[in-house]
């Protein structure tokens, strides 16, 4: 278990500085000016040539690069360029609410995902399942910003019930949790479909196994089985999914968070893009990426916890 | 139509009026607004705050903030017209140009323990736009300032070395004009002012700054001019309109201002709808430095061949009208009629001399559904003349940094462009972008001209209101003869409010004059 863990950990490591370089590359390959945007047109040519020397901008990408990774090292972000603040403490602040936001999404997709999955597999073909797998397909195919604003216009507008933007006073857990609600639901709703499918097919799967006619065998009832010895099992392919899905959940409230107007990394990255803020683009990009692989790291943990198969196997 | 045509017996006018309003005011004291429970106004800033120093400030999302928690020696009156009003000042005697002498209100307090704001708050907060150390971006605003002279705790002269006819329309009233606390700033080792105010000298006080979320105004417990209305101020930063106005709908926010494309779907008394004609224009632009472009002629065809009341009607309904130059309608120098207006046949006619017919050219701006609708209806005006238009919507960064291109030299392929620029309320600054040292920094028609470039430099130092008018008539004669402009709108800013709020706007409703609103 322990070499396995560890041969994780490096390939998570290496995934993640081969995701920076290109992340670099890219981001520097961008065209306009951010001592053009960030001092505005009435800046003369010599204040912006001093921008750029002092933010070290002019110099050539290698030494950029080097120097940024030097920085990142010793925990260092860089300097915002518009408001000067340390890009660590931008993405410090922004980053709880993206990860809570991201989580409860997942949660919101777990626990209508898992229920829908598990009744779809104990009904196979009858209309239930029909019904769930139409369902189930509708939401995988709707992109979260698209329910975003619809979940705005119906449960924020017309009904009133939930805020439409920001997320909520810092102390007042009911007022951050009535903020959370809507856009978790939009960020969680696609995994909605892709567990109940998942679960579906990977609980039919296990309940067409030998220990589980056994069991029928000694009169344990279906919904015990289903629930105490199926389901762990046919939950950890879903694990395996999910840790992916994290990624596409981050990715999916970039939009979600700009739609709320909710100060998260997604914002934070979409408004940096916009002002070519690069020190925050890439300060809030790397730390993106390193959740992204530090889940997926957490998800090959927990299977291999779960399923001791896979450790063996390598 | 607003006019401003502003002259000094005006000007005097206006600052005794908003003196004896000051003076009324700060007679009743902090206690006159004392309420049972606190009036909170939530309204949409169009950004975070990033910088709030005046000389080195960022856009109208610090401007907004810092109009509320600064005073200058005057400010913009809320109204329909580009009014100004005394603020720190009780007296300014503007009657020298070259010399404006000021005496201060006494009693108003900076926060922060920072004293009273005194002549040398002043002195210390116009010549520091000349200071290399500030390295002010808005240098220029008192590039003609010689010196301020501190004649008495309160009393000083604003000496300039050449007239300077900007000073009381867009310098002293606009954030350049404010007074920051000598002693805060120097205490603080630091040249200029990041988002920490240090001190503020405003009817508000920056309360509390969560990046990127909410700006908290409070009362500023030691000014000592008019109330405001209003206990706590939140600004929320919210870049997009339709995110604004969908969270007032909602309930979110009492203020915010909207697109242009909803103003037909407000009801204009229920969400007390406010319309005013921006200080911005928007044209399009040719690139005299395209091998396509080069001959007058073929820019020539390409001017006579839009039909910009069509083009307007079509983008904007009637919530917009067309634009005659650069000079928005409400300041001096405005035009009301075009040299070369849409006349088809005269473009065929230039077309078939210049040899350019069956001619296919690209417009390129930045992404903007606006902008959109506009340039598929000159695609169409330019088809029915025999021309192809290529509509290139893209990141407006990305446009600019091609404009930009000088040593790369890929700015030769811009052809076609929509430039939207906005303006502070002087001519002057409209049309400082076109001259020759602009020439691929802004002045992407990349036309020049020195005897231009010597008349716009005297256009700013002309204090005769008749002749300074005439000279940027003249100014955008001669860019609209280049043939490199086709001027489309100077668009509109739209507000809508809450029942229960009084809003108050500049003239042009780009800024909420935030210490004026108050309660329904």
């Amino acid at each position: 278990m322990g070499s396995y863990l560890v041969r994780r950990f490096v390939l998570a490591l290496l995934v993640l500085c081969l995701a920076l370089l290109i992340l670099f590359l890219l981001i520097y390959a961008v065209p306009g000016d951010p001592a053009t945007i960030a001092l505005g047109p009435r800046a003369s040519e010599a204040q912006k040539l001093l921008f750029r020397e002092r933010m070290g901008l002019d110099d050539p990408l290698v030494v950029q690069a080097v120097r940024y990774i030097g920085l990142m090292l010793r925990g260092d972000m860089g300097t915002d360029i518009l408001s000067q603040r340390p890009v660590a403490d931008l993405v410090l602040a922004a980053l709880p609410r993206t990860v809570l936001l991201a989580l409860v999404g997942l949660g919101w997709a777990v626990a209508l995902g898992l229920p829908l999955g598990v009744v779809s597999a104990l009904n196979p073909n009858s209309w239930i399942d029909r019904v769930v797998g139409v369902i189930s397909t509708s939401v995988v195919a709707l992109p979260s910003f698209l329910m975003a604003i619809y979940g705005l216009m119906l449960f924020s507008v017309t009904l009133g019930w939930f805020p439409a933007i920001g997320a909520g006073e810092p102390g007042d857990f009911g007022d951050q949790v009535r903020h959370l609600v809507l856009p978790a639901l939009a960020v969680g709703i696609a995994w909605v479909g892709y567990i109940a499918r998942l679960v579906r097919v990977s609980m039919l799967e296990v309940l067409g196994e030998n220990h589980v006619k056994t069991y029928r065998a000694f009169g344990v009832s279906n919904l015990r089985i289903a629930l105490r010895f199926v389901l762990p099992i046919a939950v950890v392919p879903v694990l395996s999914v999910l840790g992916v899905g994290m990624g596409n959940l981050l990715s999916g409230a970039v939009l979600v968070e700009v739609v709320f107007s909710r100060p998260g990394l997604g914002s934070l990255a979409y408004d940096a893009v916009v002002s070519r803020n690069f020190p925050v683009l890439f300060g809030s990009v790397v730390v993106t990426t390193a959740l992204y692989v530090t889940a997926n790291f957490l998800t090959d943990t927990a299977i291999a916890l779960l399923d001791p198969r896979i450790v063996e196997e390598g | 139509m607003t006019e401003f045509r502003i002259n000094r017996r005006d000007l005097m006018r206006r600052l005794g009026a908003g003196g004896l309003a000051l003076s009324a005011s700060s007679l009743l004291g902090a206690g006159a607004v004392i309420s049972q429970e606190a009036r909170v106004l939530r309204i949409r800033n169009d950004g975070d705050i990033r910088r709030l120093d005046p000389a080195t400030r960022g856009g109208w999302y610090d401007e907004t903030v810092m109009f509320a928690i600064f005073s200058g020696l005057v400010r913009y009156a809320p109204g329909e017209k580009w009014a100004i009003e005394l603020d720190a000042a009780e007296s300014l005697d503007d009657s020298d140009p070259l010399n404006i002498a000021f005496t201060l209100r006494p009693g108003i307090m900076f926060t922060g323990g920072y004293g009273e704001l005194t002549a040398e708050d002043v002195k210390f907060s116009y010549e520091r736009f000349l200071d290399p150390a500030v390295d002010a971006v808005y240098g220029s605003d008192w590039g003609a300032l010689a010196e301020v002279e501190v004649t008495g705790k309160y009393s000083g002269i604003i000496h300039l070395s050449r007239p300077f006819a900007p000073l009381f329309t867009s310098t002293m009233p606009h954030a350049s004009g404010l007074i920051l606390s000598k002693a805060a700033l120097e205490g603080s080792g630091e040249a200029v002012i990041g988002t920490d105010p240090l001190a503020c000298s405003g009817p508000y006080q920056l309360a509390e700054w969560r990046p990127r979320e909410m700006i908290r105004l409070t009362r500023n417990p030691g000014w000592t001019g008019p109330v405001p209305y209003y206990d706590e101020i939140q600004l929320l930063p919210i870049a997009d309109l339709t995110s604004a106005e969908t969270a007032f709908d909602a309930g979110d926010l009492d203020v915010t201002q909207i697109a242009v494309n909803s103003i037909p779907v407000r009801n204009p008394a229920a969400d007390k709808l406010v319309v005013k004609p921006a200080l911005a224009y928007t044209w399009l632009g040719m690139n005299v430095e395209n091998e396509t472009l080069s001959d007058i002629r073929v820019r020539r065809a390409i001017q006579q061949a839009i039909d910009v009341q069509e083009v307007v009607e079509a983008t904007f309904g009637g919530a917009v009208t067309p634009a005659f130059g650069l000079v928005p309608p409400p300041l001096l120098g405005a035009r009301d009629a075009d040299l070369y207006p849409f006349d088809p046949a005269a473009t065929k006619a230039l077309l078939a001399e210049a040899g350019a017919e069956g001619l296919t050219l690209t417009l390129s701006f930045g992404a903007d559904p606006d902008l959109m609708i506009a340039a598929q209806v000159i695609q169409a005006q330019l088809a029915a003349v025999g021309i192809t238009l290529q509509i290139r919507s893209m990141d407006s960064a990305t446009l600019t940094a091609q404009q930009q291109d000088n040593a790369g030299g890929s700015y030769k392929e811009v052809e076609l462009f929509f430039t939207t620029f906005t303006t502070a309320p002087d001519p002057s600054w409209v049309t400082e972008w076109f001259t020759c040292s602009q020439v691929g920094v802004w002045n992407f028609q990349r036309t020049c001209s020195e005897d231009w470039d010597a008349k716009n430099a005297a256009a700013a130092e002309e204090t005769d209101p008749a002749v300074r008018n005439q000279m940027y008539i003249e100014l955008q004669d001669a860019l609209e003869e280049t043939g490199a402009y086709v001027f489309l709108y100077h668009g509109v800013n739209a507000w809508v409010a809450g029942p229960k709020v009084t809003p108050a706007y500049s003239a042009d409703a780009q800024w909420a004059l935030l210490r004026d609103f108050t309660g329904a």
